[in-house]
Order: C-alpha cells, then structure tokens, then sequence
C-alpha cells in the first residue's frame, strides 16, 4: 500500500515524540557508553584518548571482573530456579485456596514493591552473627551458627536467598494471571477421562498451558538477576575479599568510586550484550509459540 | 451399559438451593434431556450426576449401584462439555486418546521410561488402534494431526465426542453440547448425536436449554425450573399434555397461548375481562390448534397485530379486546391472506385446550373457552 504525501508527513508527526525521545534517553546513552568503553576517559578528564580495545584486553586479565562475571552467574543460577520456582508452588496453592486468596497474594507480593535498600537493614538485623535471628535459630536447633554476611564462602548465597525472597512475588502473580486464564472446564474434562491424580492434571494441562508464562517469567527473571545491585551495596560492598562483588557492583565501583569510566563503560558493554542475548531468547521463543498457536 | 437412578438429589451453595429433592430413573439405553432455563439446576444435576459435584442430600445410582462416594474417574462416565473442553496443546488424535492413556497406562508407562517398555509401546499401539476406529467413525480421521484451535466448532463438538466415545462408557453426559455451533450446523449435529445413540444404545443425559434440542433428540424430557423436575415424559406428551402451565410455555415455538378465564359452570371456561374477583384460571392452546374465524364463532376477537411469514407457516398475532394480550395463530399461507389492522375472532379446536389452575398445576377434565359474558 502506498501512502500519499500528506500521510506520510502525519506519520512522522506522530512518530516524532517518541522517537526524539528515544533517541535522547535510550539510544544516545547507550551510544555514548559504547564510544566510552573504546576509550582511556577518567571522570573529570578534558580530554580522552581512543585506546581501542585496550579496555577490553584489560578485562581479560582482570580477576576482580572474571571473580565479578562468575558471582553474577552463580547468584543467577540460585536465584532463577529459586523464585520461579516458589512463584509457582505458591501461585498454584493460592489459587487452589478457598480463603484468605487475597491475604497471601498480598503477603507475598509485599516484598516486590518494598524497597530493597529498606528491608535489607532488616536482613542485616536478622543475619547479625551474635543477636540476628538466623543465628538464635539455628542455636535453638542445635546447628552452628554462622556470620551469614562474613563468611566468604556463603554470602554470596545469602544474598541469593534475599533476592529469592525479593522476586518470587512477583513471578507468583505472573503465574498467578496464568493460572487464571486455563478454563476450568479442562480439569473437569481431565476428571473425567480419568487422570488419577492432581500431579497427573498438572502435567496433563497446567504445565503445558502454562509453558508461555513459564518461558517469560524464567527470562525476566534472570535479567532481574543480573542486575542484583542494592542487597549488594547495602550488606557487603562486594565483599568479604569480592565473594559478592557482581557486575552492577563492579560498574558501580570503577565509574562512580575509582572514576575509571573508560574502564566501567567496558564491563557495562559486557553486562549489556549479556542481557540483549538473554532478551533474544525470548524474543525467539515468543516466536515459536506464536507460529505453533 | 447402565441404567441411572437419581433418588431425592438436593443442592445448595451457601444460602441458595438449586436442586429440590430431585427424583429420576432413567432406564438403560435410554435418550433423557434435561431442558429448562439457565439456572433451573439442570447443569448441576448433570455434575452430581458426573461426580463434578456432591450432592448436599440424596443418592445417585449407576446400573443399581450408589456412587456417591466415588470420583469421576471410578464412575465410568463420559461427558461431553458445552466448550468441548479440548486440550489445547494436544492434537486431536492425542486428546481423542488421553481417556485411554490415563486409565490403561501406569505412571510409569506415561513417563518418559515408558517408551522403553515393551508392554506400554504394545499398550500404546493397542489405544492408536482405537482411536483411528473412532475417527473413522466420525470421519474426522483426517483432522488427526491438528490442534483444536485449527478446528472448526463443528469439528471440535466431534472431537469432543470422539474423546467421550473412544472408552465406550456406560452413560454419556452432555452439557449444552450444541449451543456453540450456528444455527445450521446445530440442526445437522442433532440428527448425528440421535444417530450415534441409536448405533451404540448407551445411556444419553443431554442438558439443554433449547426446547427444539430436546424435543428432536430424546426418548423422554425431564423439564426442570426453579430446581425440580416440573415433569418427566414422551416428547409428545410433554407437547401435547403438559402437566404444568410453565412446562407449556417452556416448550412449544410459538409460545402457547395464554388467557385468563373463569370457570363458569361444568366444563365452560369464560374469558375473564380485565381484574376477575376470586380465582382465575389460565386457559392455554398452542397457535396450530386456533384458527381465524367471524368474531360470532369465536370465543375471542380482536386485531391483526402482525403476520409472521415463515414461508410454510403463517404466524398472525393478534392483539385482543379489552387488553394487551396477543395471541398467535398459525394460518395456512395458500389461504386467504390475513391483512394487518383487519378485525377477526379466534375459533379454538377445544380437544386441544388446556386449563390449569391458579397454582399452575393442570386441570384435566375437557373444556370450551367461550366469550366474556
């Protein structure tokens, strides 16, 4: 179809804002991002040198940034499975719930929208070695305690359970929205032709109808992962000797405490092709389920 | 094969009672619908029934056995549901073969192990066998690969009995299986669903709302409102004798014919006119059992309303003297066109009226309608 003048002048119109927009806020900080990490800029700097991929090479042989990339994924790989898969035992139990629907999702949802720098004083609280909870727990059960924060071959894990405990919530609603959009009608088809058993219903029509959500709650979940920055901050800086530092972290730490922009800017690169890549596998699963329906 | 006894079945949710002590024997091989408005407490008495629902009181016996306490599963019963209930992300061969898989194969069979068994592959193969046996009875053999939203509605209702049939239950269940299809569609789908009941001579209980469903399918028609069965009979019988001055409105296309009379002396009912002192009785006749004639044959009269022209029938209203009450009389169009406007009286074939009394309830006994004194 052919546009005429006219329409094609009304069409830009109305792309203009949004586009110009786009343009100031999404593409030319990226752009410059990018210019930044091929160069030896220092905040504050008049001047900046192109160095190519200097920066690049420099990262390589950083093990501050393998030690950083490696704890992103770790804390990943605890985190993902870990809240999707409470979001949806706790969607399928709510919804298989008669009373108090509201009360729990409520509860659980809580704290998807507290503020995480808020509630992690009151983790720090609960995981302090000598007058945490945690710890008078696990005295009670007659298990060693712990210094959760300080101990470098467990927080990183900690602040994994923490960011479980943040997400699942809102994984739970997605699950939850899912849920309420099988017909009824299947499960009482799927009484009838016999299922023996609620696992058998669940594998016969709840997983299944439920693939697209899964698909799409499993990948913001893990870009939500990847950008796990305040627990961080707030609780252990990275620490004990880099056991949590994470990639938001270490971009924080380079730009914005050693103003070492060029080189921030670089890990930036990093972290942004990771999430484009993890963004692709859903555009491309999306696909699939649109060409199957 | 199996005959179903209801025995004073009673329901209610919270404060309301859909289901008031419901009695009903359907034999085996027996063709039953359950027609009445929506919320009359038919669909729920097809879900005890089912074992969808439990009953607050009474019992459900299948081949003479009560089963209230046993799950669906174990009441071997097929339902065909008003959404047909597909799985949508299973072919059709797989969702015709899900009743199957999920009574003959064990959990390990259906596991991912169970491609190694050699017992569940022949356990497969046997169930493949059968439901290519009833695709090819519903030719829909060639739809075997597609998933239902490829489907037509025409062909997902045969899916959806293919699903039923495939395990030759003793009792078919269906709910409104019919409603979603067009009006076309549907009329085709009711000689093919009375067809397969004649071919495989299982106990049908058909839930409907569409009185034409009903009287085109069923051995006999249970009418229920307000949660009970109002009356339980041939469709001929429930047309011809109803028991109920709301089964005779409920059933019937034109609706029959309604007037408010007086029960003079023996067998004469007068048209009451406007308020009638004491207890009124309603005089009913269906529009093919009127005819038009001089307003000084006719126990009625009044004005042409409107003509109906179905092509075969002509449906004339009119509006009657002294109130808003039409009636319909069904004329032959060869005859004498009635013109709008025109005056006319309304002669009643009085073999064919009916009297029922203030509490709805019929009155027998023959009787003639005659004019307003």
């Amino acid at each position: 179809m052919s546009l005429s003048a006219s329409q094609n002048r009304a069409g830009l119109a109305l792309i203009a804002p949004a586009a110009v927009l786009g343009l100031l806020f999404l593409i030319a900080p990226l752009a410059s991002i990018f210019v930044l990490a091929f160069t030896d800029y220092q905040l504050g700097d008049r001047a900046l040198n192109f160095i190519g991929l200097e920066n690049f090479h420099a990262l390589g042989d950083d093990p501050v940034f393998w030690r950083s990339l490696s704890n992103t994924l770790i804390y990943s790989a605890v985190v993902v499975p870990g809240s999707v898969l409470l979001g949806l035992i706790s969607a399928l139990l709510i919804d298989a719930g008669t009373s108090l629907r509201s009360f729990y999702r409520t509860a659980f949802f809580l704290p998807v929208m507290a503020s995480l720098l808020a509630m992690a004083v009151v983790w720090e609280f609960m995981l302090h070695p000598s007058f945490g909870i945690v710890n008078a727990a696990m005295k009670a059960l007659g298990l060693p305690p712990h210094n959760w924060l300080k101990d470098g071959s467990i927080a990183l894990y900690v602040l994994a359970v923490i960011g479980i405990w943040q997400s699942f919530g809102f994984n739970m609603v997605l699950f939850m929205a899912g849920l309420s959009a099988i017909p009824r009608d299947l499960y009482d088809a799927a009484e009838m032709d016999g299922t023996p058993n609620a696992w058998d219903r669940f594998k016969l029509i709840t997983w299944p109808l439920l693939a697209p959500v899964t698909v799409f709650v499993a990948i913001t979940s893990v870009i939500r992962s990847f950008q796990v920055f305040d627990t961080v901050h707030a609780l252990t800086q990275g620490g004990p000797n880099k056991a949590t530092e994470v990639l938001l972290y270490t971009i924080y730490a380079e730009g914005f405490e050693f103003f070492r922009s060029g080189h921030a800017a670089a890990i930036t690169v990093v972290f942004i092709m990771l999430v484009v890549g993890v963004s692709m596998l859903r555009f491309l699963s999306l696909k699939k389920n649109g060409a199957s329906a | 094969m199996a005959g179903v006894n209801i025995r004073s079945v009673a329901k209610t949710f919270g404060e309301t009672q859909v289901l008031k002590r419901v009695d009903l024997d359907i034999r085996d091989g027996e063709f039953i619908s359950l027609v009445g408005p929506s919320g009359c407490g038919k669909s729920t008495l097809l879900r005890i029934v089912a074992g969808l629902e439990q009953q607050t009181e009474g019992h459900i016996l299948l081949d003479g056995k009560t089963v209230d306490r046993l799950r669906p599963r174990d009441r071997d019963l097929a339902m065909v549901f008003q959404s047909y209930a597909l799985y949508p992300h299973l072919t059709v061969a797989e969702n015709i073969a899900v009743p199957l898989t999920m009574r003959r194969l064990s959990t390990l069979d259906r596991s991912l192990m169970g491609g190694l068994l050699p017992a569940a592959r022949a356990k497969r193969k046997d169930i493949a066998a059968e439901v290519d046996k009833v695709c090819e009875a519903l030719s829909i053999s060639m739809l075997k690969d597609r998933k239902p939203a490829a489907l037509s509605g025409g062909q997902r209702q045969r899916v959806a009995l293919a699903r039923a049939m495939v395990r030759k239950p003793s009792a078919f269940l269906m709910d409104e299986p019919l409603s979603n299809l067009d009006a076309k569609m549907r009329v085709q789908a009711r000689g093919e669903i009375a067809a397969l009941h004649r071919q495989l001579g299982s106990t049908f209980i058909y839930v409907t709302h569409d009185q034409a469903e009903a009287m085109t399918m069923s051995d006999r028609i249970a009418v229920m409102m307000g949660g009970e069965i109002l009356q339980l009979d041939t469709p001929d019988h429930v047309y011809q004798m109803p028991q109920d001055l709301r089964v005779a409105e409920f059933i019937g296309s034109p609706k029959i014919n309604v007037v408010k009379a007086m029960h003079t002396k023996d067998g004469v009912l007068a048209v009451a006119r406007g308020e009638t002192p004491g207890q009124s009785i309603h005089a009913a006749f269906r529009p093919e059992a009127a005819r038009l004639a001089g307003e000084a044959e006719a126990p009625l009269a009044g004005i042409i309303h409107h003509v109906e022209n179905l092509g075969a029938d002509l449906f004339v209203q009119i509006r009657l003297d002294g109130g808003d009450d039409l009636v319909i009389v069904r004329c032959d169009p060869a005859g004498v066109r009635p013109v709008i406007g025109d005056r006319t009286g309304v002669a009643i074939d009085h073999a064919r009226l009916h009297a029922f009394g203030p509490d709805n309830r019929r009155i027998d006994g023959s009787f003639r309608l005659e004019a307003a004194q």
